[in-house]
């Protein structure tokens, strides 16, 4: 038989029962929406996510100090290796030369990052930009009233460079800036302050004053509706950080040289993980530390950005496997409308044999039928589907405040469109077998 | 041995009924001629059925030889077995078995298209058709939109549709009354007369066996008499 007629055969069989054909394609119509809106919202949180850490910092390498893990163990054994070597302990200034009381380990210096790093880390290879921070806060007097403010110290040369932060009005740090700072737009507007605070304007930190060359724009994404973890913030020269004068509270004059955290940026196209491996061996060296009393953390933005990633992955995955349920559900529905309709037929079934069909024609006719039910619920599913993570996108980003933008899984739409065809053949494909192997006395027969 | 069109040899039928197995067909030889009219009688559970199932190739017999134009159908195929039914045989059924979803037309239709014949070939044949047995008024209409009798023209016209030489009727007008009965039994016999087609007719009634050349009457699975009807009606049309 032709495959038109074939077609046209399978058509007549939809039609004739309407109903059950339209339950059978609602089933699978849930199916492809649930599976397409998970995909697709799923796919939308990790863009999202992407976007915001890359916007934290996610391609530059942060490293900061901090006490070795197994700081305790190590102690106890300092004072073996200690007794035996004299001069190898665990110093962790990375300068040869203070390690006055190393012996007692009741005062054992906290790890530090220093000037020292910085050397160390512009021999490794690939890295770009080097970036310092120095994070204090310090109270701001504008136009009279006072607020609390966190301040950052960062590398002029570096900083704007490394940052993720965009300026609004003004221009960004350069380097020979001395007493000129980039505020946050947060602070820039900072109510309690009671006027705005513009380009070109002095503030008076801890008595210090300082202009205002910078505002930077307000931030997107995922945090920016939260008006950033840091809302009221400055930026200044890391030196004069250290010439902020401590408080009435106290909060501690920071040390020169010594850093809170080290931001590195690499060149694009170098191998990410050997520089990162590089960069620790070099700390290690100077810091004369081994893996276990590392005194340094190096956190990869990346690594974290992957790492939440998988995360969000799986849990599509797992999501979209409870939806793939619902499309087998559906699909079942599909296989038992389509043996129903192989033993209503059976009668014509056996007619059709009797003036000639072959079982490749009946069988065609079958698989036909239920390629059209699924495939009518694949594109209503897919539109429907389309619709909904529309709706929901919607209603995420106003629960969020990021703009609303128009998304669509093209993996999402492939693996539904897929599985819709695939589900109808196999749905299908036994009902059809069964049909098809019908003798044609019996199916005469049949009443 | 020519004219031989059908021709049964020691052919056995056996039928397993739950536990019971039933002899229908008992080793029946017989053979069919080109241009034959022939009524296979006998009363029910005689066999009569399940030997029309065989000459129409929509069974294969247990034990035997069943040679279609001097094919072999025992050893045919499904798929075989079905192209060549459509090609040879024409089936009408007592209770007509047209397909209820489609049109008059479209029944006449069904077995070229199974065939692939030209779609402009196929109208033109399936409206001939049904113009010569009377329903050209009627081809749009769908079978419950259509009496018994005008069903069965519809088949006869279906059965007549792919030129077969043999033409299968399981008992024509059993669900008919028997002014539309006799009107079949005239057109069928006008087919037979006018294009030379092997009929194969199965009935229990006496009366429509005397439009056939020839009588083979079954009893309990065997062939009891075999003779030519001596008064062959001849209706007038």
């Amino acid at each position: 038989m032709k495959p038109v007629k074939i077609l046209r055969i399978a058509f007549n069989m939809v039609k004739a029962n309407k109903l059950r054909s339209w339950l059978t394609i609602i089933g699978v119509i849930i199916g492809i929406a649930s599976v397409m809106t998970i995909v697709t919202t799923g796919e939308f949180f990790q863009d999202q996510v992407t976007k915001t850490l890359e916007e934290l910092g996610g391609d530059t390498i942060t490293i900061v100090a901090s006490v070795p893990f197994n700081f305790m163990e190590e102690n106890a054994s300092q004072v073996i290796v200690e007794s035996e070597n004299g001069s190898e302990n665990g110093n962790i200034s990375g300068g040869g030369d203070d390690l006055s009381n190393s012996m007692d380990f009741g005062d054992v210096e906290t790890p530090k990052l220093t000037k020292m790093d910085v050397f160390t880390l512009r021999r490794v290879h690939g890295i770009q930009y080097i970036n310092v921070n120095i994070e204090t806060s310090a109270e701001l007097e504008f136009g009279g009233k006072k607020t609390s403010v966190y301040v950052e110290g960062v590398d002029p040369r570096a900083w704007p460079n490394i940052t993720k932060k965009k300026v609004g009005e003004g221009r960004m740090l350069q380097p020979g800036d001395r007493t000129s700072v980039v505020i946050s737009n947060e602070l820039a507007n900072d109510e309690a302050l009671g006027r705005q605070i513009r380009v070109n304007q002095m503030i008076l930190l801890n008595g210090k004053s300082y202009r205002v060359i910078g505002i930077l724009a307000k931030d997107g994404g995922l945090l920016g509706g939260l008006g950033g973890l840091f809302g009221s913030s400055i930026y200044m020269p890391y030196e004069e950080v250290n010439s902020l004068s401590t408080t009435e509270e106290g909060v501690d004059e920071k040390e020169t040289d010594v850093y809170d955290s080290i931001e590195v940026k690499l060149y694009k196209n170098v191998d990410y993980e050997a520089t990162i491996k590089e960069m620790e061996n070099m700390l290690r060296l100077s810091h004369r530390v081994d893996e276990k009393n590392q005194d340094f953390y190096v956190s990869s933005g990346k690594e974290e950005m992957e790492n939440t990633k998988k995360l969000i992955n799986g849990l599509t995955a797992f999501l979209a496997f409870i939806a793939g349920i619902s499309l087998l559900v559906g699909s079942t529905g599909i296989a038992n409308t389509m043996f129903t309709s192989v033993l209503e037929k059976t009668k014509e079934i056996g007619i059709m044999k009797a003036i000639g069909a072959k079982n490749r024609d009946i069988m065609l006719i079958f698989l036909c039928n239920s390629a059209m039910i699924s495939l009518v619920g694949g594109i209503i599913g897919i539109l429907l589907g389309t619709a909904a993570v529309q709706v929901i996108l919607f209603l995420i980003s106003i629960s969020m405040k990021v703009p609303f933008e128009f998304a669509l899984s093209l993996k999402g739409t492939i693996i539904a469109t897929l599985v819709s065809i695939i589900v109808g053949l196999i749905a299908g494909i036994v009902p059809a077998k069964s049909a098809a192997e019908l003798k044609p006395v019996d199916a005469l027969r049949y009443e | 041995m020519d004219k031989t069109l059908i021709a049964f040899r020691n052919v056995w039928k056996t039928y397993q009924m739950g536990e019971v197995q039933v002899n229908a067909l008992k080793d029946v030889n017989a053979e069919f001629e080109k241009g034959e009219f022939t009524a296979i009688i006998g009363p029910s559970g005689s066999g009569k059925s399940t030997m029309m199932n065989l000459v129409g190739c929509l069974d294969v017999p247990s034990k035997g030889e069943i040679f279609l134009k001097s094919e072999n159908i025992a050893r045919l195929e499904e798929s075989d077995l079905a192209a060549l039914r459509g090609k040879t045989i024409g089936f009408i059924f007592q209770q007509y078995n047209l397909i209820p979803g489609m049109t008059a037309l479209e029944n006449v239709l069904l077995p070229l298209e199974i065939q692939e014949i030209d779609d402009n070939i196929a109208e033109k044949r399936a409206k001939e058709l049904l113009t010569l047995v009377g329903l050209s008024d009627k081809m749009q209409n769908k079978p419950t939109q259509l009496s018994g009798g005008q069903q069965q023209r519809v088949s006869i016209a279906r059965a007549l549709a792919s030129n077969p030489e043999i033409i299968l009727a399981d008992e024509p007008t059993g669900a008919l009354d028997s002014v539309t009965g006799k009107e079949v039994m005239t057109m069928l016999y006008r087919f037979w007369k006018e294009n030379g087609k092997t009929v194969i007719m199965v009935t229990h009634d006496m009366h429509l066996a005397k439009y056939a050349q020839r009588h083979i009457e079954l009893k309990d699975g065997k062939i009891v008499r075999d003779e030519t009807n001596q008064d062959q009606l001849c209706p007038e049309y």
